[in-house]
Parts: structure tokens; C-alpha cells; sequence
């Protein structure tokens, strides 16, 4: 698809590529990795994923056991299906410092 | 967007998306929770009852166990959480808050003091298991599961503070007044079995320099043991703070790509029974560091294989035997490579190599060099590989089967390229035979190669009369070899030597096998439909080719002699099953195939042949001969012909039973089990059917 016939959402979308989100799923997971690609029916592909537990779901309350698990693990390239995306949120690649906390469910849609 | 298409980065595509975990898959996604678990919460700090630490301390040497049983770290002995929080429970920096609320019944010490200590040896205990199986001998994922999740298992702590830890909670215990005398003994008992463990998995390294205190530590652990058997913490009440002290979810926490695997805790039965495997591979291990023989090496990697199900062989142990027969450096901590040489021939044709290497100029010159370098290529990993896993072990010896044909070839062109214008007769016949030595190893391994396969279970119902017809043809031929070596003129065998001792029971004992093995051949034909294997026979012709795919390996057409046995005659096994099929439908037998037979054996009929096997077996059991074997490992050998002798009976009942006139509802009453159990208990032969009673049917009365 040429990015002249394209449309202005998915123009900034594009733009999102490389970028470092981070993606709140159905079961209180969080993901943050890169953004790498989605298609057609949302699929979002992350490469050097962190997966983190910040919360356990039933109780809210956070977990005590492990210090690695709050501190997350690796996954590596993951995909997220977008009916299990619960938000998106995008890191600013030229201010590493600040984290945009807008809520991209809707621009994305 | 369209259909189909996809936004992604330069050079990125649908084949490299593929290969991404799908985050919700249940199949891929090792992080998520399927149902909803209440797992309670856990704080490492909650003051607990005696019996809920004995409850602890016994779930998780369950779990362990379960990892020496090839489970994953993460999947055992991780799902214990006090293992991922050794810090928080530091009695140094615990919180003063811990300190203050603390319970005269829940003493906090129990916490900060005896399972810490116990955790902390737990963890020592797997990574000192760890290192051993991490030197590369059992593949990983097969044999065991290296993954270690990123989560220490104290790798860089000393033993000694693991012990001075086990101790001090020991110590803390025999002077406290807040744990009742019961529970205090029940804990005691299995720190003290811990103690023993981690110093026997420290130790067995250094076993030859420390005999006597592993055996101290052995004997002191079963003690430990057999307490703790007796004494198991019954289960405590539901909402007991001791369950959340384990969370069997915890690898969807770790950094693992595992899925998540509920592994089921053993009976505290089988959880004792498993670590007496334990106890008793450590004393395999013990008498085989003391075993500077190859022979007894062998006959000990082929009983432990024959007699013991693979369940209850902890790779562990199996690991720890390999090491000790090879380091990488030397063999049974103290003979250099070239020791099994010697031993090669001197224990099989009871003559040193020296008397062979003289002619060309000793033992490590130029010429032998090669020679040299293959039997230790060949001999160091035929040992070892008897300690595989069964289905790996029997490949490895499939491998073996040809590395033999090349130490026989390489002592073969020795001997006819040798100058023996000058040479007097005795010295001539002495070198020809020493190539016959390479011969019965290789002949062994071809036997065990081929009846292997039944423990494997790895032949079809039509494949089976084929394997038993060539393992007794290769028997006929091992047979005329010790023949060769040892009887008539040719024969160079010292009189008296252990090796004649040997060759004196091996003859015996063959000829009972290879009566066995006609037996089940001749009844397997005769059980099938006439002509069963001649309709299907381009079928299963194709399937033994493949099955026996060593015996046409075109990499022997390489070398200068042939192989003594290699492929099958398939003409002459469509003979005997023809031959087979006409005696039991009541033709006479050709008299030519007659005379044949009766080189070896005057008996034709399965009966017959059960007969000779059973009167050889039980002449061996009731002199005692069990060849060049001696103290514990005639044991093993009475086993494996008592076993054979049993076994040989249950198979007399077996005919008998189906072959009464007539009388075809009696047929159905014993049936041949092929299953080989998994579990610990294991049939009474390695190599034949065990016979058991149709389920359903009564058994007739004697007298009838």
C-alpha cells in the first residue's frame, strides 16, 4: 500500500511503527515492547516484549512473593489480538523521559 | 485497511509474524490464567503451625522428585514460593512488626530459621543435581529439564553454608521449648535427611577419595528415610496458610516459554520410593567405583537397562554413573584412556594386548595408533551410552555396531599385512585370533540391538517372529565364535582364566536363549493364519528393511573385511517359516533341514526347545555359574536366568495350553502380554512376553 492512497489514520499510524507501546490486555497483563506491525483485523506485533503482573486481578491487591515478577519478564515477539486489548498507550521516541498517557483505544479505531 | 494486509517495518513479513506468541493462545501463551484460580495470597512472613512446616518441607521434596523425574524446575520445585523470597525471610533484616505479633504456638523461628535453612539446601541440593546433569551426557528436554527460569538456585553458595545453615536450624530445634517433642523430631528427621543428601550430591565426584564417608552419609540417609517413611505429616486443614506457601501457576511468573503444567504431587509412598532409587543409584555407584573391569561394566549397563524400568532410573544417577566411568580425562578416576585396551582383549580371549602389540613395535606405536584410537573411540562410548535412555541407548548401540566393524577391520589388515614368513605356528594362530574378541562385542551388541526392541516395543505383531529368527541366527554365529577362540587348536583361551569361565557360561547361556528365541519364532508363525507372512510379505519385507536398517548400511562396502554378521537372510527366514507352518499343521519336517538343526540342538518343536532352555538355565542357577561375575553382581545375573527360567515355564503352560487337542476354548485362557509397564515393576525377562490369564475366563481345575 502506497502511503500516497492512504488514509490519514493509517498514515499516523504508520507513524506509530518502531515506537515503544505499552498494551493493557483482558487479564490485568501489561505488555511493552516495540511496535512492529498490525493488519487488518488489529493483530499488534511487539518484539522485545516485557510481560508484567502488576496486580493480581481477584484480590487488586499487588503480589508479594517475587520481586522478578514485578519487575516482569521476558517474552520476546508477541502478538495481541485485538479483541483482548483492553489499552494502548505510546511512548514518545524523541523524549524518553515523558510518557504520553493518552488512551489510543479510540484514535486507533 | 484492506483485507489481508498488513502495516509493519521495513523488511518485516508474514512468515517473521508467525513466529510470535499469541498472547490469549492458551497452547503458546505461557503467561495466561485459563480459569479463575484463588490462589491465596502469600506472605512469606505469616507465622505457621510445626505441622504445616512438616507439611511444607514434605510437599516439596515431593516436587523434587518430580524434577529428577524429568519435570521442569519451574513446574516443582519452583511452585514452592519461599524459594523466590530467601531475602524477605532473613531473620537480619525481618521487620520489627514480624518480631512483635508473633504467636507462642507459631514461633516466627520456624520461618526465619528452619525453612530458610531447608529451602535454601533444597535449592543447593538441585543445583549441585543440576551441574552434574548439565555436563552433557543426557540430552536436555529428554532426560531432564536444564531450564533453570532466571531464578537462582544458589548457584555461586558454598556447600559448607548450606550444611552450617541446616545445622544451626538443627541446633535452634533441640533447644527450643515451643515446638512440641513430636513435631520437633518429625522436622529434625528431615533436615537431617536433607543434610545427608546435599553432602552425598556434593560428594559423589570426589567418592573414590572419600569412600567411607559416603558410605557413612548413605547408610545415615537411609536411616533418615526409612523414619521419615514411616512418620509422614498427615495432610493439614484447608485453610491452612501452609497452602498458599505453593503456587503450582508460579511458571506463568517466571521467564520460561513452558506452558504451564500442573504436575501432580506423588503419594508420600512413591515420593519415599523415589528417593530409595536415589539412595540405591548412589550405591550402584559407589560399588562401581570400585570396578576396574570392562566386562562387569557392560553386564552392569545391561542389567540396569533389563531390569529396571526406565521410571527408576533418575538421570541424575544415570549422569553421575557416565562421569564416573569417563571424566573427559580418565577412566574410574584413575586409568588413562588407553587401560581399555588392555582390558578388551585380556577379559574376553583372557590374552594381553601386549602379546598382539609386540610385533608391531608395542603399545602406542605408529602402527597401532589408529587401531588404538578406534577401540578407545569405540569401547568409552559403548559404556556410556548403556546408560541412555532406552530408546536413545538402543540407537547408540546401532551406532556402536559398525564402530566395532571398524576396530575389527583395523586388526584384521594388522594381522594379514604382518611379515609372518619366520613366524611359528602358535604365534600365528594366537594373532588371528585376536580380531574374534572384536567379533563377540560386536555380535553382543547386535544381539541386544535386536532384542531391545521388544522392550522398546517397537515391533508390529508380523515383525516379531523375525526379530526372535535373527537374534538366534546371530546367536548360531556368536556360538561357532566362542567355539574358535576357545575350544580345539585353534582355540587361545588360558585354561583357568577368568575369560574361559566366562566363555563356559556365555556358551551355555546362549544356547538357552537362542532355544527361546526358536521357541517364540516357531509359535508366532504357527499363531498367525497360514500364510500370513507370505501375502504380506513385499509389505513386511519393506518394513525390516527399514526396521534393520544398520545391516544395510553401505558405509561397510568402505572397508577391506567383511562383517562377520550384517544383513538377514530373508530366503531362508521364508524357509523356516514355511518349515514352521508345515510341522505345525502336522508335515514332516525335510530331512535336510533336520540334519541342519541338529548341529545345534536335537529338538525341533517349541517344546523341545523350552526344554533344552529350561534345563540349561536351571544347571546354570543350580551351580552357581555366573561366569566371570562376582560379588554383588551375581546377584544380577542369578536374576536375569531365574527370571529367564520362570519365564520359560510360563510359556511350557502357555503351549501346553494352547495346544491341547481340540480343545480351542483353552486358548483363550493365557495370552501373551508384549506391554512393557513404565512404571517401577518390570516383567520377568527383558525380552519375551510375559503370560497372563485372559481376563474373564476361570481356570480349569488340574484334575480335570
Amino acid at each position: 500500500m502506497s502511503s500516497s492512497t492512504e488514509s490519514p489514520a493509517i498514515a499516523q499510524l504508520r507513524q506509530l511503527l518502531s515506537s515503544t507501546l505499552r498494551i493493557s490486555v483482558a487479564d490485568g497483563r501489561i505488555f511493552i515492547g516495540s511496535f512492529i506491525g498490525t493488519d487488518q483485523p488489529m493483530n499488534i506485533l511487539l518484539i522485545d516484549t516485557q510481560e508484567f503482573r502488576l496486580d493480581n486481578p481477584e484480590t487488586g491487591k499487588s503480589n508479594h512473593e517475587d520481586d522478578s515478577v514485578r519487575s516482569g519478564r521476558f517474552v520476546g515477539q508477541v502478538l495481541i489480538p485485538w479483541k483482548i486489548v483492553r489499552k494502548i498507550e505510546v511512548q514518545e521516541s524523541s523524549q524518553p523521559g515523558r510518557r504520553m498517557q493518552s488512551d489510543y483505544n479510540g484514535y486507533i479505531l | 485497511m484492506e483485507p489481508g494486509s498488513m502495516i509493519t517495518i521495513d523488511a518485516f513479513s508474514l512468515s517473521d509474524a508467525m513466529t510470535a506468541i499469541e498472547i490469549g493462545d492458551p497452547r503458546l501463551d505461557t503467561g495466561m490464567q485459563l480459569e479463575v484460580i484463588k490462589q491465596p495470597d502469600f506472605d512469606p512472613l505469616t507465622p505457621l503451625l510445626p505441622e504445616e512446616i512438616c507439611w511444607i518441607i514434605d510437599h516439596s521434596m515431593a516436587y523434587e522428585t518430580q524434577w529428577h523425574a524429568s519435570n521442569p524446575l519451574a513446574h516443582t520445585v519452583f511452585t514452592l514460593l519461599y524459594a523466590h523470597c530467601l531475602y524477605d525471610v532473613d531473620p537480619d533484616i525481618i521487620p520489627s512488626s514480624s518480631i512483635l505479633n508473633w504467636d507462642s504456638s507459631r514461633p516466627l523461628e520456624l520461618i526465619t530459621i528452619v525453612i530458610r535453612a531447608y529451602t535454601s539446601a533444597l535449592l543447593k541440593s538441585c543445583s549441585l543435581a543440576w551441574n552434574e546433569l548439565s555436563k552433557g551426557t543426557l540430552p536436555d528436554n529428554e532426560d531432564w529439564h536444564s531450564d533453570k527460569s532466571e531464578v537462582s538456585l544458589l548457584e555461586g553458595w558454598p556447600v559448607e553454608a548450606a550444611v552450617a545453615r541446616l545445622d544451626s536450624a538443627l541446633k535452634w530445634l533441640s533447644k527450643t521449648t515451643q515446638v512440641p517433642p513430636l513435631w520437633q523430631e518429625a522436622i529434625k528427621i528431615r533436615l537431617q535427611f536433607r543434610r545427608h543428601l546435599i553432602v552425598l550430591l556434593s560428594s559423589t565426584e570426589s567418592l573414590p577419595r572419600n569412600r567411607e564417608d559416603f558410605e557413612n552419609h548413605l547408610h545415615a540417609a537411609r536411616h533418615c528415610l526409612s523414619i521419615i517413611r514411616l512418620h509422614r505429616c498427615e495432610s493439614i486443614s484447608s485453610t491452612s496458610a501452609a497452602h498458599a506457601a505453593f503456587d503450582p501457576h508460579i511458571a506463568r511468573r517466571l521467564n520460561t516459554f513452558l506452558p504451564v503444567r500442573i504436575v501432580d504431587i506423588p503419594s508420600w509412598d512413591q515420593t519415599c520410593d523415589a528417593y530409595e532409587r536415589l539412595l540405591n543409584g548412589w550405591e550402584d555407584i559407589d560399588r562401581l567405583s570400585t570396578t576396574h573391569d570392562i566386562s562387569t561394566w557392560n553386564q552392569a549397563g545391561f542389567h540396569q537397562s533389563w531390569f529396571t524400568a526406565p521410571a527408576a532410573r533418575p538421570a541424575y544417577i544415570r549422569s553421575c554413573v557416565q562421569t564416573l566411568f569417563f571424566d573427559g580425562n580418565q577412566i574410574v578416576h584413575s586409568q588413562p584412556q588407553g587401560w581399555v585396551i588392555n582390558r578388551l582383549f585380556e577379559e574376553t580371549i583372557g590374552l594381553s594386548y601386549n602379546v598382539f602389540s609386540q610385533h608391531w613395535g608395542g603399545s602406542g606405536s605408529d602402527s597401532l595408533a589408529e587401531l588404538e584410537r578406534r577401540i578407545i573411540h569405540t569401547v568409552i562410548p559403548h559404556m556410556r551410552g548403556l546408560w541412555n535412555n532406552p530408546p536413545r541407548r538402543r540407537r547408540f548401540l546401532v551406532k556402536t555396531i559398525l564402530d566395532w566393524h571398524m576396530v575389527y577391520d583395523a586388526v584384521c589388515v594388522l594381522v594379514e599385512d604382518l611379515d609372518t614368513t619366520d613366524m611359528d605356528p602358535v604365534t600365528f594362530r594366537t594373532l588371528n585370533q585376536f580380531p574374534k574378541a572384536i567379533i563377540l562385542w560386536r555380535l553382543t551388541t547386535i544381539r541386544e540391538v535386536i532384542l531391545s526392541g521388544f522392550q522398546v516395543e517397537l515391533y508390529h505383531p508380523l515383525e516379531r517372529p523375525f526379530a526372535y529368527w535373527f537374534a538366534a541366527q546371530v546367536i548360531d554365529v556368536h556360538l561357532t565364535q566362542l567355539d574358535m577362540v576357545s575350544k580345539g587348536m585353534a582355540g587361545i583361551v588360558p585354561q583357568n582364566s577368568p575369560s574361559r569361565k566366562e566363555i563356559h557360561y556365555q556358551h551355555v547361556f546362549l544356547v538357552a536363549l537362542q532355544a527361546m528365541c526358536m521357541t517364540m519364532f516357531i509359535n508366532l508363525v504357527r499363531s498367525f493364519p497360514t500364510n500370513t507372512i507370505f501375502t504380506q510379505w513385499e509389505q513386511l519385507r519393506t518394513n525390516l528393511c527399514r526396521r534393520y536398517k544398520w545391516a544395510f548400511n553401505p558405509a561397510y562396502d568402505v572397508y577391506e573385511f567383511e562383517p562377520v554378521v550384517l544383513e538377514p537372510d530373508f530366503t531362508e527366514f521364508l524357509k523356516e517359516v514355511q518349515d514352521a507352518q508345515n510341522q505345525g499343521q502336522g508335515h514332516d519336517m525335510p530331512k535336510d533341514l533336520k540334519k541342519k538343526k541338529a548341529q545345534r540342538h536335537s529338538s525341533q518343536s517349541p517344546t523341545e526347545y523350552l526344554e533344552l532352555a529350561l534345563k540349561l538355565l536351571q544347571s546354570l542357577i543350580a551351580t552357581n555359574n555366573t561366569g566371570s561375575l562376582d560379588g554383588h553382581w551375581i546377584h544380577d545375573r542369578m536374576q536375569l536366568l531365574q527370571g529367564m527360567s520362570e519365564t520359560c515355564q510360563e510359556l511350557q503352560s502357555y503351549l501346553s495350553g494352547s495346544s491341547l487337542d481340540g480343545d480351542s476354548s483353552r486358548n483363550s485362557l493365557l495370552k501373551l502380554d508384549w506391554a512393557r509397564s513404565f512404571s517401577e515393576s518390570m516383567p520377568k525377562t527383558p525380552w519375551f512376553p510375559s503370560v497372563r490369564r485372559a481376563e474373564g475366563e476361570v481356570a480349569p481345575s488340574r484334575n480335570r
